[in-house]
């Protein structure tokens, strides 16, 4: 059995446009390639329009790729197992704002195959965990963008999932909700779960990740550890690539 | 499979849920307000004809409020759902595509089933209350419409799924209503072109029997006329039944190919 968290092999995406007749072919992916080990925190860093959002895509099976293969824990990525093994945090998670905390939980353990007599069980787990216990029964439209974001982790978290895929986990918080969720991705990862998030903040990368990657035009340049002056080497890598291709 | 049908149910539910708490539901304040003030002008302006304006004005309204609001629901939901990603949380769980199209559906249904059977029996309490007697072709007056709403549902997630905006979405299923019900006209027009030397009519032909056929569910008009309920009226339902699961099984091709 393939023990692997998940596994990409020459993963690309052209995304085609037509406009009054005139089609143009953008290439998102090229044929990236990928292994996650078990217990990491890997991040996919690069600039705006780099692919990490579509990467993160076609992962989660929302998009269709042109080549490639993607494998969480030895089976397809779009197979019901793999799903139930993965647990995901949009960009800006959106929620009804007519909803309490416990009521849009309870809709999405519904779809996460817990069963029954654990979901009840789980929710109270998840919302002491990103302490939104005391909200439960607030409506969301009073709720702040940080517990938004801590609810969008505990829909993530909701199955009990052994790899978490986070798209710009810390994108628009202020410095204490950065703060939350990077605590929370280290307590994550001594509870053995893998993460992988995509970043445009190197700063933050260093501060959490094990490994990282480094996404410029579809491409991955470079898979280093962090370091301090990582936010150097990323330029450098990019601007090299830059000038190879000109 | 057991787990399927409790997704869609969950689904289902959920779409009801989150339109009670959209308070979409007010609009049948609005139906109530219509029949009732109707029912006070009319009893004044023309004693004689109440029972007969009150029955027509009810259940053209009751057409027109469940079409409303199932075209409007269907088309908004799920385009705001691609718009704001939330349909990324629900297909990044072990939810197949189809069963997302078929819960969203079966909850509208539901919730513009629960419209229409509130909205008849406010009418039918209204129309007691002036005397009139029961009749049970007002139930089946309610039935047609049920199903001719049911193809706006099928049609509304359809066009929501091509197009990128809900007004373009409602325009179409709008257009859509207005020549459904007027499809039996396209044969006539298509004879009288072919007399004054312009021969579409094989392509007025096509366009007939794939375009939904509502008039053929226009029981609502014949009220007072009475046009037999019988073998006529299950067949009208059971096209209607029929053309909307196939036109929500082009939904489901769709959305399953669709790039989100």
């Amino acid at each position: 059995m393939n023990n692997q968290p998940l596994t990409i092999k020459n993963l690309s995406k052209t995304y085609l446009q037509a406009h009054i007749g005139k089609k143009t072919a953008t290439k998102a992916l090229r044929g990236i390639n990928l292994k996650l080990e078990n217990n990491e925190i890997f991040s996919l860093i690069g600039l705006n329009g780099s692919g990490k959002t579509t990467a993160i895509k076609l992962i989660l099976g929302l998009i269709h790729p042109d080549t490639g293969k993607v494998k969480i824990f030895g089976n397809p990525h779009f197979s019901s197992s793999s799903k139930r093994k993965t647990g995901y945090l949009p960009e800006m998670p959106y929620f009804n704002r007519n909803f309490t905390p416990i009521e849009i939980l309870k809709f999405w353990g519904s779809l996460s195959d817990i069963p029954r007599d654990k979901l009840k069980t789980r929710i109270q787990t998840v919302l002491k965990y990103t302490s939104l216990k005391n909200e439960e029964h607030r409506k969301l439209n009073s709720f702040s963008r940080g517990m938004l974001q801590r609810l969008g982790l505990a829909q993530a978290l909701l199955s009990d999932p052994e790899l978490l895929i986070l798209d710009e986990p810390m994108g628009g918080l202020d410095p204490r909700g950065i703060i939350e969720i990077r605590d929370h991705m280290k307590k994550l990862k001594e509870r053995e779960k893998t993460i992988f998030f995509s970043s445009h903040s190197i700063s933050e990368v260093e501060k959490v990740a094990d490994r990282v990657a480094v996404l410029h035009k579809g491409k991955i340049l470079k898979i280093t550890k962090p370091h301090s002056r990582l936010e150097d080497e990323f330029l450098t890598i990019i601007s090299d690539y830059e000038r190879n291709n000109k | 499979m057991k787990e399927t049908i409790s997704k869609i149910y969950q689904i289902a539910k959920y779409t009801v849920l989150e339109n009670m708490k959209r308070r979409n539901f007010l609009i049948l304040f609005l139906f109530i307000i219509i029949i009732m003030g109707s029912g006070i002008l009319f009893s004044m302006l023309a004693p004689d004809k109440e029972l007969r304006v009150i029955t027509d004005l009810g259940t053209a309204s009751i057409e027109l409020f469940a079409f409303l609001t199932a075209a409007f629901v269907s088309v908004k939901m799920i385009l705001q759902e691609m718009e704001n990603r939330t349909v990324y949380l629900i297909l990044a769980r072990p939810v197949k595509r189809w069963t997302y199209i078929t819960g969203r559906f079966l909850g509208i249904t539901a919730q513009t089933a629960f419209y229409i059977i509130f909205m008849t029996s406010a009418l039918a309490l209204l129309l007691l209350i002036k005397g009139w007697s029961w009749d049970f072709y007002i139930v089946g007056i309610s039935i047609s419409i049920f199903f001719k709403v049911l193809i706006v549902i099928s049609f509304s997630i359809m066009f929501s799924l091509i197009s990128t905006s809900s007004a373009s979405s409602f325009l179409s299923i709008f257009f859509l209503w207005s020549l459904g019900h007027f499809s039996d006209d396209l044969l006539v027009l298509g004879e009288m072109l072919t007399e004054a030397g312009i021969h579409i009519a094989p392509l007025l032909r096509i366009i007939y029997y794939i375009i939904p056929n509502f008039s053929i569910l226009n029981y609502k008009d014949f009220y007072h006329v009475r046009a037999p309920l019988s073998a006529n009226f299950l067949f009208s339902c059971g096209y209607a039944l029929g053309y909307s699961l196939v036109i929500l099984l082009i939904s489901i091709i769709l959305f399953d190919s669709k790039e989100l």
